[in-house]
């Protein structure tokens, strides 16, 4: 087996003028837990459904030796998705959903689907579409859950739910499908709840994958340096993209190896490396 | 097999409202017409002249044509089930949001699609095969009591318009199921409107230029058209006249017209997957 399964070559997609994804490269290991973070409109709905063959696209996307095409089913035997947007079908009950999953993949994992809806309150007989947005949520997750996928690609997965469920998706369900043959890509905007079980990190922005890493490696080689806000200049010195100001203090995250006399130094934190990394809410340089 | 019972039943789950219509508004009808018939007994001192005395004065026919009258009044709702089924097969995933989902399962595009086609396709068909054969054989027994009994007569009116009706509700449904897969909102209108278009252009052309281009309706009503002939029967038959008529109508259902009809609703078919296919997802 190779190392990376997951390829994408040259990716682009095009919607009409706007260019949503530009010459996107990337290579996904198995058994990993990888973050994929960006603005709004980066473009990771749009590489997700690209890397799946729900989308048309110029480049490559190459999954375990095969090419993926448009609306190719071959994928799905080794990959489950959760779209950014509650697609399940309204018009089919909750049972009737479950059956339909049931019947058409064959790595439906009937043990692991007992066990998750046993811990979820789900009505069974209720339509899809008469339960709110966090349950229809939490029916698209312990779904694609019940699937044994050597590959899981979350789209924003949390989105509407109470902070009791995701708590407990992130530090428990999730846990228990993961395992080192898996690999879960998960974007997100909630950096902060992913972090802790995240092993790599992409960020994209406008399109291009501007950074993809080990998360340690990461944070091993950035730190955040704070300096008086009189002394903001020497910080400014290294072209910092974003400045953070606070109590008297200026901050910024410079390489690791970067010393400056009389700076305070702190570990960042994945949000603070990514705000660094393509710029966001703080003030931008 | 397994997916494909998975997606039939998926289909069945969420259209079988459009599917049944026909069926309740069958039974709509029955209800109506014996609430008035009970009115109308309640209010008239007389007995109401029965229904079925009128069959007396039609003849030897008489089983034929009530089975096959009843069997092409049956067709009509069940093609009409049949567009809209093949309207909502293609587009109602798109209108509820859930193309991703289902497209999201490890089952190949041709299956979903195949299967799709055959349920509006082929759903009306078999519920008008099942509806109209339950008619057939309650009015061929009945009619015979009011008339020459023959139930056999009744049966082969019954199949004849019943494959005859198939045949132009599967071109129908497939020209719907087309036209759904050209346009993913109000296709329907939107496929009458171009063949509107198509014909004023056609007819403009013609007049200006004088090309003598045939006509597209006309080709396609020609589909659509039921190839019995004769089927409302006047005058009076003998045993031998109505043979030759059966006979006749047998040669006009396993024509060259029928082949195209078969042949055309694939096509149809096939254009409208191929259609489906080049959609972007939303």
């Amino acid at each position: 087996m190779s190392e990376y399964v997951y390829r994408v070559e040259n990716l682009s997609k095009h919607y009409g003028k706007l260019k949503a994804l530009d010459n996107v490269n990337l290579s996904l290991g198995r058994g990993k837990m990888i973050g994929l973070l960006g603005k709004n409109g980066a473009g990771k709905s749009t590489l997700l459904r690209c890397m799946l063959g729900l989308l048309k696209h110029e480049g490559s996307v190459n999954l375990g030796g095969m090419e993926v095409k448009h609306l190719d089913h071959r994928v799905f035997k080794d990959v489950a998705f959760i779209p950014d947007v509650s697609g399940l079908d309204d018009r089919l009950t909750v049972k009737q959903s479950l059956d339909y999953v049931r019947g058409m993949n064959p790595n439906w994992n009937e043990d692991r689907a007992q066990k998750l809806f046993s811990i979820s309150n789900l009505p069974h007989k209720q339509k899809v579409g008469k339960l709110s947005k966090g349950m229809k949520t939490k029916l698209y997750l312990l779904i694609t859950l019940s699937l044994d996928v050597k590959y899981l690609l979350l789209d924003e997965p949390t989105l509407g739910l109470d902070i009791a469920f995701r708590k407990e998706f992130f530090n428990t369900i999730l846990g228990e499908f993961f395992d080192e043959t898996k690999t879960i890509l998960i974007s997100t905007h909630q950096a902060e709840e992913v972090e802790g079980l995240l092993q790599e990190v992409i960020f994209l922005d406008q399109g291009r994958v501007v950074l993809h890493e080990d998360l340690e490696t990461l944070k091993n080689s950035r730190r955040i340096v704070s300096l008086p806000r009189e002394r903001e200049q020497e910080l400014l010195a290294f072209n910092p993209r974003v400045i953070s100001r606070a109590l008297g203090s200026s901050s910024v995250i410079l390489d690791s190896g970067v010393n400056i006399e009389g700076a305070e130094y702190d570990r960042p934190d994945l949000a603070d490396i990514f705000l660094s990394e393509v710029g966001g809410s703080n003030e931008t340089v | 097999m397994k997916q494909c019972k998975a997606l039939l039943k998926k289909e069945w789950q969420t259209h079988w409202k459009s599917l049944m219509a026909p069926l309740l508004f069958v039974i709509l009808i029955y209800v109506t017409v014996l609430v008035s018939y009970l009115i109308v007994l309640i209010k008239r001192s007389d007995p109401a002249p029965h229904p079925m005395l009128v069959l007396q004065g039609i003849g030897l026919q008489a089983p034929y044509w009530v089975t096959m009258s009843v069997t092409i009044a049956l067709a009509f709702l069940h093609a009409m089930s049949g567009i809209v089924l093949a309207e909502s097969m293609l587009n109602s995933d798109h209108k509820q949001r859930c193309q991703i989902f289902h497209f999201s399962q490890p089952a190949s595009f041709l299956k979903i699609v195949g299967v799709k086609y055959l349920f509006s396709n082929f759903g009306p068909i078999l519920l008008f095969g099942v509806v109209s054969l339950v008619h057939a054989l309650v009015l061929s027994l009945w009619s015979g009591l009011y008339s020459i009994p023959s139930f056999a007569l009744g049966m082969t009116g019954w199949l004849q318009s019943f494959i005859s009706a198939s045949l132009s509700i599967l071109f129908l449904s497939s020209l719907a199921w087309f036209f759904s897969g050209l346009f993913k909102r109000k296709s329907i209108l939107l496929g009458f409107l171009c063949l509107l278009g198509i014909e004023i252009v056609r007819q403009t052309i013609n007049y200006m230029v004088g090309w003598q281009i045939p006509s597209l309706m006309e080709g396609l009503s020609m589909m659509v058209d039921l190839n019995v002939s004769s089927f409302l029967l006047t005058g009076k038959y003998t045993s031998s006249s109505l043979a030759s008529l059966v006979r006749a109508n047998w040669r006009d259902i396993f024509s060259t017209t029928s082949a195209l009809k078969i042949g055309l609703s694939a096509v149809l078919g096939i254009l409208g997957a191929v259609l489906y296919k080049r959609r972007e997802l939303q």
